[in-house]
């Protein structure tokens, strides 16, 4: 009874290993992130937006690492090769350029999309002598994510981040007026809103794929 | 017998397991050689500063890593001796391939690549402010820095381990403005003051027009005497216009007619506005520092490596030694 009983232990521990080997395609899939395109058209005028594709792509790997359901694999290392064979790795990308991405890299799945917008808005409220603008940056971030041996779309995640600056003011034209916070949208509540969007997008994506939220 | 089959049996199977841990953590726990590309800028730069290159960044970098004693951290330059020993093209650093076959070659077992991905300015204070006085304001100028770090694995590709850190760096000052405002009368065509002349016979005929002719003397030289000085009904019927001011404040000037504070001038007995405008003149002193500067930059930058380094909810150290604190979003 007691050699049975360490036998089924011995038996259980190297069969958790042999399991461990052995994984099914969503228990932490082999992933590369493409470069995200923008689409600057809905950028507000007081927005800069140069380089935002880049920062959106940088955060997602970050999340995507963090949330520890993935294999990511570094594209950058092959930038080099798939730039010689012409392959397109921003924006959109078509189901042929994606197996051979996916060959290259080593990778059976690849997420890519687009910075979709990123706005800016201020809304105040006055009553009497006391009043304030809360400035609202707003950014949305759509990705794909494509099964390269196939073509196909496996799943799909919008992930939206907002950051918000405020400024207080009390007086009126004949006194004078006292003023506290930020006059106006910053470039800070840019970067920090395509943040929270990267990270939004990827806990959708895992909850959708995995069943369970990447993060709170 | 049986029992000696089934002890070792377990002694194997602990060891195995034992090993397949230690091999997922021994590589990035166990003072790893890793070596630090040149950082790239992939930040959206406020219009108040610049960001040429980020290369300072992965100094930054190599130094804290180095400080945190958690990393052997391969130097530049002998990664740079052993290309040179193997005839790669010196500038073949800023390719990562060529990177992890150098990599590969020096013992780095990861590359630390990252990039810079924001740096943007915030303005933000309080102040207090009167259109009449002027005002006072504490101002603060902040420049804050984004920067991302990921640990390749040079033998899979995979990254193991991705961070991003924030830092601040603000500068202030103290703001006073004295504001002076008073009405000014200004030649806005009507009316040449430029000349000088005297008071002149009004026995000549007077033409509605515009023009005046004279029959008596007439001279431009000598002074303008004021209306107010001399015997104003001796030109009643002239076009006649005074050169003096007059500043009212209500019924002022023998007249039932209220008049609103300001500076007048008579013509044919009537008091005209005159041309006058509001001049704001402002005096400002400031204390402190008034623009965005690199030094800033630098020091945010810094900052930024710190916190990727040794945040202790999302740093590098955190997630490394598993404190690392869910996410929320």
């Amino acid at each position: 009874m007691k050699y049975s009983f360490w036998l089924l232990i011995c038996f259980l521990l190297n069969f958790s290993l042999a399991e461990a080997a052995v994984l099914p395609v969503y228990e932490r899939p082999a992933v590369a992130v493409m470069d995200f395109g923008k689409h600057v058209g809905a950028a507000a005028a007081d927005i800069i937006l140069d380089n935002t594709e880049k920062t959106s792509s940088d955060y997602i790997i970050e999340a995507l690492v963090e949330s520890g359901k993935y294999d990511v694999v570094d594209k950058d290392l092959l930038a080099d090769k798939l730039a010689k064979e012409g392959l397109n790795t921003t924006g959109l990308i078509d189901p042929d350029t994606a197996r051979r991405i996916g060959e290259i890299l080593g990778v059976r799945y690849i997420i890519y999309g687009n910075l979709n917008d990123v706005t800016g808005s201020s809304t105040g409220l006055d009553i009497y002598y006391v009043g304030g603008d809360v400035h609202t940056v707003k950014a949305h971030i759509i990705a794909r994510m494509m099964d390269v041996t196939t073509g196909d779309i496996v799943m799909a995640a919008k992930g939206e981040g907002k950051s918000k600056s405020a400024i207080g003011k009390v007086g009126k034209e004949n006194w004078g007026y006292i003023t506290i916070g930020t006059a106006r949208i910053s470039q800070v509540s840019v970067h920090n809103s395509i943040k929270k969007a990267a990270y939004a997008m990827v806990d959708k994506l895992t909850e959708r794929l995995f069943g369970v939220r990447a993060f709170e | 017998m049986k029992r000696i089959f089934c002890v070792l049996a377990l002694i194997m199977s602990v060891l195995v397991f034992g090993t397949s841990l230690q091999a997922e953590g021994a590589s990035l726990y166990d003072y790893p050689n890793v070596a630090v590309l040149p950082y790239a800028n992939k930040a959206a730069v406020s219009r108040e500063l610049t960001m040429g290159d980020a290369s300072l960044v992965s100094e930054f970098v190599i130094e804290q890593l180095l400080d945190s004693e958690r990393f052997n951290v391969i130097e530049r330059e002998m990664l740079e001796a052993i290309m040179k020993e193997h005839s790669f093209n010196m500038s073949g650093m800023v390719d990562p391939m060529t990177a992890v076959q150098i990599g590969k070659l020096a013992g780095v077992r990861y590359l630390v690549a990252g990039s810079v991905t924001g740096l943007s300015t915030k303005k933000s204070g309080a102040s207090y402010s009167d259109s009449q006085w002027g005002g006072a304001g504490f101002n603060k100028n902040t420049v804050i820095a984004n920067v991302t770090a990921r640990f390749i694995d040079v033998e899979t590709g995979r990254i193991v381990l991705a961070a991003s850190g924030t830092g601040e760096s603000a500068s202030t000052n103290i703001e006073f403005t004295l504001r002076k405002t008073k009405l000014e009368d200004y030649d806005d065509g009507s009316y040449d003051t430029s000349g000088s002349y005297e008071p002149y016979d009004n026995t000549g005929t007077y033409d509605s027009s515009g023009t005046y002719e004279t029959e008596g003397s007439y001279s431009t030289e000598g002074e303008l005497v004021p209306v107010a000085d001399t015997e104003v009904e001796e030109y009643a019927a002239a076009d006649y216009r005074d050169n003096s001011v007059y500043e009212t404040n209500g019924y002022a000037i023998g007249s039932s007619q209220y008049f609103a504070p300001g500076l007048y001038y008579k013509e044919n007995q009537a008091l005209l506005p005159l041309a006058t405008r509001s001049v704001t003149r402002e005096r400002k002193i400031v204390i402190g520092t008034q623009a965005f500067s690199q030094v800033q930059v630098r020091n945010a930058l810094y900052k930024a490596v710190v916190d990727l380094i040794y945040n202790k909810n999302y740093g590098i150290i955190a997630k490394m030694d598993g404190k690392a604190k869910r996410r929320k979003v």
